[in-house]
């Protein structure tokens, strides 16, 4: 076959999956007010949820041997034995969304909007 | 022709690509919608729904509670012919067992302590207002000193299994009944060591046992007397507790504007009118907040702190002018979700 | 390539050749200093080069080869779960980039050789794109947790990454070409040099 460096076709390839994360990316940037969570995840199960406003200080949590601190602000993974650290890099957690995962220790940690999810009513 | 037949398809495959792209994506964010197993039974009890939540447990345990509340019920209801209460209604007295005379003791302890507020002797006075039943109205003063006549708890004697009363006192044990019910729940949940947490409802009090997994603690809803089923005033964050409400909102009728509800005050003989429009109690028993929740409601707030101090209770209480109180214990647990509210002083 | 005229042994050899090419470039890659702002993941994907190379210029077998081998080196070097993470990018965006470029648009204008549907460009941008998708979702599969959140910068960093490494190989295309004929003379199976047998003829 004969075959161009770039041809007017690629612009189908590309164009579309361009405009779909520029949309994805728009509409994930909208930052969403509300009562923020931290949502700890270990082995595909929800360790640990806390509500950011429960927190009065900085405290700090161990899974799977990664070192999680938890603060007012937000949260971020401290240290990790992984080899690459992209965990660690990823710094401080403050939006809704932000997420910062160890995919070896399978550890993840993310901000969540804070739904009262409510176990009863007394009425 | 050949061309827009390939230009076609290359955009086809284009599309192809892109939902693709789409499904796998969309793939990666819902395969990780995972909740802890929750075994939920819902069922029918004293008259209102009783919800069980629970995660972990034997199978056959959310069974076993559904067995317990149903045989307190017919231990203890008004309605069910063949009960204790119902029978000691028809001759005065009856010999019961041995849980219900435990629970007999417990209840005149809570009527002592609450200095009558709370009163298992309300029957007479329950019928005589009928409210939420078939005819309700508005008795004479008369009838109401007649009624109130046969309402003292003291007048209960209790030996050993036997109860009886006089003649004309009427047993309800409805301002605590629910409560009781989410005690014989805990005592089936802490039997099977496989629970590591539940929540049993019983109409509106609620039992929080054990640990919510995953979370730090569990979330129990305040109902907004103003509003529906689903509306709230505001969440108590807690860990294991007894949570019961009385309130002016569930029962009752309204004529020329004034609003007469179910709970009526063994001191006058009249449904609680005194600016309160619900009152809800956590304690560490069942029967204790049940009873509670109704005696604060009939004190109203300052009366009713002593008592809540001396039980190691706490209480918050929603005013007609949309205030709240929240005694100090409980004060750091409550969050008011709903603007039309405003926590007192604030 | 044509499988009726080269030999087995040609294919092997230059399928080992492509491999290793793949491997020294991935180790190349590796030694660049890894950049704050990129998110986990976006790679340059300069072995890609010599994958699509494989793709276009011999078979299917081949260029699933050349994959194969090169995860091994990350099998090798970064253990275990980046082996599971790398296959998995790599075979989704193997196939991808290979049905991309078997597809011909109409036969050009003098009606000898097929035109190809894409260029490098396009192939390589998509195979990229899909390449970070494998790997997101077997990162998510191992992590336990949803990693969707990173999917619309992987995305585009996949995008330019492939535009990229797709010129890098139309470029040097030339050249691969004439080094193909060489071993073609010697691989062809009756001697002869096929004109069909070289990779993509470029327009």
């Amino acid at each position: 076959m004969k075959r161009r460096i770039f041809s007017k076709t690629d612009l189908i390839l590309i164009l579309p999956l361009l405009l779909a994360a520029l949309a994805a990316l728009f509409f994930l940037a909208r930052p969403r007010d509300g009562a923020r969570r931290v949502v700890v995840i270990c082995g595909g199960e929800t360790v640990l949820e806390v509500p950011l406003d429960a927190l009065t200080e900085t405290e700090t949590h161990t899974f799977g041997g990664v070192e999680i601190e938890l603060s007012p602000d937000g949260a971020r993974i401290v240290s990790s034995p992984c080899p690459d650290q992209i965990c660690v890099r990823t710094g401080l957690l403050t939006k809704i969304g932000d997420t910062a995962a160890c995919v070896p220790q399978r550890v993840a940690v993310k901000i969540v909007a804070d739904q009262n999810d409510i176990d009863a009513v007394a009425y | 022709m050949a061309n827009s037949g390939r230009l076609r398809r290359s955009a086809l495959l284009a599309a192809g690509i892109l939902l693709a792209a789409g499904i796998l994506a969309a793939v990666l964010t819902d395969l990780f919608r995972k909740a802890p197993q929750k075994q939920s039974v819902v069922s029918f009890a004293m008259g209102s729904v009783l919800s069980v939540d629970l995660y972990g447990g034997a199978d056959g345990t959310a069974e076993a509670v559904k067995n317990a509340v149903a045989a307190l019920d017919n231990s203890i209801s008004r309605t069910i012919g063949n009960s204790y209460i119902s029978r000691i209604g028809k001759n005065g007295k009856c010999t019961a067992d041995g849980d219900f005379a435990d629970n007999m003791k417990a209840l005149l302890a809570l009527c002592e302590a609450t200095g009558g507020a709370f009163d298992v002797t309300i029957g007479a006075l329950s019928d005589l207002w009928d409210v939420g039943g078939a005819t309700p109205r508005i008795p004479t003063q008369d009838e109401i000193d007649a009624a109130m006549a046969l309402t003292d708890y003291r007048t209960v004697s209790l030996t050993g299994f036997q109860v009886s009363v006089p003649p004309g006192t009427l047993l309800d044990l409805g301002a605590a009944g629910k409560g009781m019910a989410c005690d014989a729940a805990k005592r089936i949940l802490a039997a099977d060591g496989e629970v590591r947490g539940a929540v049993v409802a019983s109409g509106g009090s609620i039992l929080c046992y054990g640990e919510n997994p995953g979370k730090k603690t569990w979330t129990v809803g305040v109902r907004d007397p103003d509003g529906g089923e689903n509306d709230l005033a505001g969440v108590i964050r807690c860990g294991e507790c007894f949570i019961s409400t009385s309130g002016n909102y569930e029962k009752y009728f309204e004529l020329d504007g004034v609003r007469y509800c179910h709970i009526i005050s063994p001191f006058d003989g009249r449904p609680v009118n005194n600016g309160l429009k619900s009152v809800t109690v956590r304690a560490d028993g069942g029967m204790k907040s049940d009873a509670l929740s109704t005696a604060c409601f009939v004190l109203g707030e300052e009366k009713s702190l002593p008592i809540l101090q001396a039980l190691n209770a706490d209480a918050i209480f929603i005013y007609d002018d949309n205030t709240v109180f929240a005694t100090a214990g409980i004060a750091g647990d409550f969050e008011l979700t709903n603007d039309a509210y405003r926590m007192r002083g604030a | 390539m044509n499988r009726k005229t080269t030999s087995p042994a040609y294919r092997v050899a230059v399928t080992g050749i492509l491999a290793a090419a793949a491997v020294t470039l991935s180790f190349l890659e590796s030694l660049l200093p890894a950049m704050p702002f990129l998110p986990p993941g976006a790679k340059l994907g300069l072995s890609n080069v010599a994958v699509m190379f494989t793709a276009v210029a011999m078979g299917l077998p081949e260029m699933l080869a050349v994959i194969v081998v090169k995860c091994l080196f990350t099998l090798i070097v970064r253990g275990l779960t980046a082996f599971f993470i790398s296959l998995s990018g790599g075979l989704l965006s193997g196939l991808v980039m290979f049905a991309l470029a078997r597809l011909s648009a109409r036969r050009s204008a003098d009606g000898g050789q097929k035109r190809a549907a894409f260029g490098y460009v396009g192939i390589s941008a998509v195979s990229a794109v899909f390449h970070n998708l494998g790997q997101l979702i077997a990162a998510s599969v191992t992590a336990g947790v949803s990693l969707a959140p990173y999917l619309p910068f992987l995305v585009l960093f996949g995008l330019l990454f492939g535009v990229l490494t797709g010129t890098v190989l139309g470029a040097v295309m030339p050249a691969l070409r004439r080094q193909t004929a060489a071993f073609i003379k010697k691989g062809s199976k009756d001697g002869k040099a096929a004109r069909s047998a070289l990779p993509d003829q470029q327009e």
